[in-house]
């Protein structure tokens, strides 16, 4: 199934990150990142797939930038996430299905 | 004299509306059932379609109710009250 | 609807959709105004909103405003009614003839991608840019032409909170041609990832050419959220706001309410002269002016405490404070989506307890149900002012805030807290979920519109005010002939009211209540406060006035404070965190889980914590002196 989503990937002449992808729930407070692909579940949950249809919903979606605007007391969860023009709280284990490429602040 | 009565009337028509205040809708709504079947061919018979709605309105207890006209108990009162 | 009605065509059926926090509501109310009907969907406990609206070329539209939803691929009931109304898959529900897409025209990344979802089921549709006025105050602009090229549907914008906000968008329905419908929309099935994937990659090309956005508009909202949200400072800016709340419902208060109790006391005082002393005086004075002056001198702690709240819930504070306080949910099983539906139960426990129909996972929801009894609802603050009133003296703590917002603030947190104990608890009885979802969205900041505010405190005392003239006062007067009848025989020992029915039943019931400290004339107001909880302290005022002879109606502050001990007005306030107090709040319990097995228990466990609570508060005490 991902295979389409990686013609649309070379579509857009995106040069192909090689590092392994950081789970958006290991990003810290202020970080941005560009979405590079959601995970889909490993068969734990039992809502997996409705969970990654509705966090695509959202806008999670590859090539979009994505920013950690804060983080819950108690330092990891729940995450406020900014994407596209709005800003969504998310549990940690939402979080770990989508990897992101951290950007550097320099670039 | 005069006056007991007066004040007898006053009290005896709040507890009247208070009792049919704090009745459920449905029990009120039973209760106007059963006198209809009753009254059909009297008088109050046509205002009895007025009286079921006016049981089915969510008074007493929750006419405080911010959530008033939103309650499904609301509307499944209303509905039986159309009925009759 | 005037009676110069276009009665040539049927009114014509428009629904409006769009995403949660873009406005649509007070847009739906800019149309149709007081003109609204509330109802349910069949079938379900989903709350459907319709209403009219006649548009300047005199065309009548019957405006359904459907649940907001993110997507047709439905989370929630919510959502899954906006989607079968759509698809027309509800039995007694027509699909509509026209679709307004509301959208938010500063969020459009997001907005935009349902608008091209429901695009293809083929209804006309129009494309409402809502909160254009702070899209344009943020120097966002949008292409609308080009826009409605690239969609194929005309774009307006609308200004939900503007009196003619609305105009260009009824000018645009009026043109609009109605399609011949079909019955069924085409069979619609879930999309796959890619295709959502695709039409996000739709939206950012049509966006990247018809929007132009500075890249600074959400700075602004990002200064505030850092400190709003900060771990430690936003839960103090929390715990501040809260307070401040509650002080104002007490320093704010003050005055009105003393021209109020003046206004009774002077009531009372004439009616007392103009009549001879008898019974119709006593029910006059004693049961009347006493009993509903005693509860109409809340008002503006009433007005002043749904003013902050309904102030909160429109700046998009709610949210935040939901994020802050989701770890401390998260520990006794709730999730911080449980946390909105909480604080509306502040207001009353319905709304909220109705609330819960967003959140997803059905033991999040049951778990919130059967605790929301326990944040205060405003009906109990009569009774903590009044308590507070006599017994905590106005003393200033740290110069800044005054003892008896304080204390109000703690009985308050202590509902919190209890409700916490019992989630917790129920969380180890029920076995907890591993996971509680929450994908919340923050929704932008926005000032609190003032006109909606005055709506919904105008609304919030009408209902009110038909509350304290109708079956309070019908209570009142109840109470009064119980407690005045039967008279005292002649040559009886003990204070008239003693023999009467109401000195029965409290003496009947008290020793049951005597381990709290709880006198007679407190087991008498708590009966009738089942039905209405200002009625407690009202019962309380008639009682007193009946017994207390000549005495002034609207001293039953001072009156509390001679003939309790702290000890008991401690352990009354403590019993009123815990006790189920209106039989409504149980009824919708049952509405909302379909049966009584859980309002029985909600009930049973209420009434079981109050007692054993008040009792230790009240033993406590006195051990302590304060007997």
């Amino acid at each position: 199934m991902w295979a389409a989503a990686a013609e649309l990937d070379k579509e857009l002449d995106v040069s192909v990150n090689l590092a392994p992808a950081t789970p958006l729930a290991k990003l810290t407070v202020g970080q941005s990142a560009r979405v590079r692909e959601i995970r889909m579940p490993s068969a734990t949950h039992g809502h997996g797939e409705q969970l990654v249809l509705r966090l695509l919903e959202i806008g999670f979606v590859p090539e979009e930038v994505i920013r950690v605007m804060a983080v819950g007391p108690g330092g990891s969860e729940p995450l406020a996430v900014r994407v596209g023009g709005t800003m969504f709280a998310l549990r940690r284990h939402e979080a770990e299905h989508v990897l992101v490429d951290v950007l550097d602040p320099n670039s | 004299m005069l006056e007991q009565l007066v004040v007898a009337l006053i009290v005896l028509i709040a507890a009247a509306y208070s009792a049919w205040h704090i009745c459920p809708a449905s029990v009120r709504l039973s209760l106007v059932k059963r006198l209809q079947k009753r009254c059909q061919n009297s008088a109050v018979g046509p205002f009895m379609p007025t009286i079921a709605r006016a049981a089915a309105v969510p008074n007493g207890a929750c006419a405080g109710c911010a959530a008033s006209g939103r309650c499904p108990a609301t509307r499944a009162a209303m509905a039986r009250a159309n009925e009759i | 609807m005037t009676a110069a009605t276009s009665t040539v065509d049927a009114p014509r059926r428009v629904a409006l959709l769009g995403n949660p926090n873009c406005g649509k509501t007070a847009l739906f109310n800019l149309l149709t105004g007081s003109r609204q009907k509330v109802a349910n969907y069949a079938g379900v406990t989903v709350e459907r909103k319709e209403g009219r609206v006649l548009s300047p070329a005199g065309h009548s539209y019957r405006v359904l405003d459907l649940p907001g939803a993110y997507s047709l691929n439905a989370d929630s009931a919510d959502e899954a009614v906006t989607r079968d109304v759509l698809l027309g898959r509800l039995e007694d529900e027509d699909r509509p003839e026209l679709l307004v897409c509301v959208t938010d025209a500063t969020n459009l990344r997001l907005n935009l991608r349902l608008v091209l979802e429901v695009r293809q089921l083929g209804i006309p549709m129009v494309l409402a840019l809502n909160m254009s006025d702070l899209a344009a105050r943020r120097g966002i602009k949008v292409d609308t032409e080009k826009l409605s090229k690239l969609l194929g549907v005309p774009v307006v914008n609308t200004v939900g909170v503007q009196r003619n906000g609305a105009e260009a968008l009824l000018a645009t329905l009026d043109q609009m041609d109605l399609a011949a419908l079909a019955e069924r929309a085409p069979a619609w099935e879930t999309p796959s990832l890619e295709d959502v994937t695709r039409t996000h990659r739709r939206v950012r090309r049509i966006l990247a050419e018809v929007l132009d956005a500075p890249d600074t508009d959400s700075r602004y909202d990002e200064k505030i959220d850092r400190v709003i949200m900060h771990p430690v400072f936003g839960l103090l800016i929390l715990a501040v706001v809260l307070l401040l709340m509650f002080q104002a419902v007490f320093s704010w208060a003050a005055v009105p309410m003393g021209v109020i109790e003046a206004g009774t006391g002077w009531l009372g005082e004439w009616v007392s002269g103009l009549m001879s002393d008898g019974p119709l005086r006593s029910l006059l004075v004693d049961g009347i002016i006493a009993g509903v002056g005693s509860v109409l001198i809340f008002l503006p702690q009433i007005v002043i405490l749904f003013a902050f709240i309904l102030a909160l819930e429109d700046s998009g504070y709610l949210p935040r404070a939901a994020f802050l306080l989701d770890r401390f949910m998260g520990k006794v099983g709730l999730s911080g989506r449980s946390f909105i539906p909480l604080l509306s139960s502040f207001a009353c426990a319905i709304p909220g307890i109705m609330a819960t129909r967003v959140i997803s996972n059905s033991r999040d929801r049951l778990t919130t149900i059967m605790i929301a009894p326990l944040m205060t609802c405003s009906a109990r603050l009569p009774v903590y002012a009044l308590l507070i009133g006599a017994f905590i003296p106005q003393q200033t703590v740290a110069g800044l805030f005054n003892l008896q917002g304080l204390v109000l603030f703690g009985l308050y947190v202590f509902g919190i807290v209890s409700a916490m104990f019992v989630a917790w608890v129920m969380q180890r009885l029920g076995g907890s979920l591993a996971h509680h979802p929450l994908m919340m969205e923050l929704p932008t900041w926005r000032l609190p519109n003032l006109r909606n505010l005055l709506l919904g405190l105008y609304e919030r005392v009408k209902i009110f005010m038909r509350r304290v003239g109708g079956i309070i006062l019908a209570m009142m007067i109840v109470l009064w002939a119980l407690s005045t009848y039967p008279a005292a025989p002649i040559g009886a020992t003990g204070p008239a009211i003693d023999y009467s029915y109401a000195g029965m039943i409290g003496h009947f019931i008290q020793p049951l209540f005597a381990p709290l400290g709880f006198s007679w004339e407190i087991c008498v107001a708590l009966v009738p406060g089942m039905a209405a909880r200002e009625v407690a302290v009202g019962a309380l005022a008639t009682v007193y006035a009946v017994s207390g002879g000549a005495d002034e109606a609207a001293e039953l502050g001072s009156l509390v404070a001679q003939q309790w001990s702290l000890a008991t007005a401690l352990a009354l306030m403590v019993w009123y965190v815990f006790a189920p107090q209106c039989l409504p709040t149980l009824a919708v319990i049952k509405r909302e889980t379909q049966t009584w097995r859980y309002p029985l228990l909600a009930a049973g466990y209420l009434f079981g914590m109050a007692w054993f609570a008040a009792m230790v508060t009240y033993q406590l005490a006195v051990a302590l002196g304060a007997g």
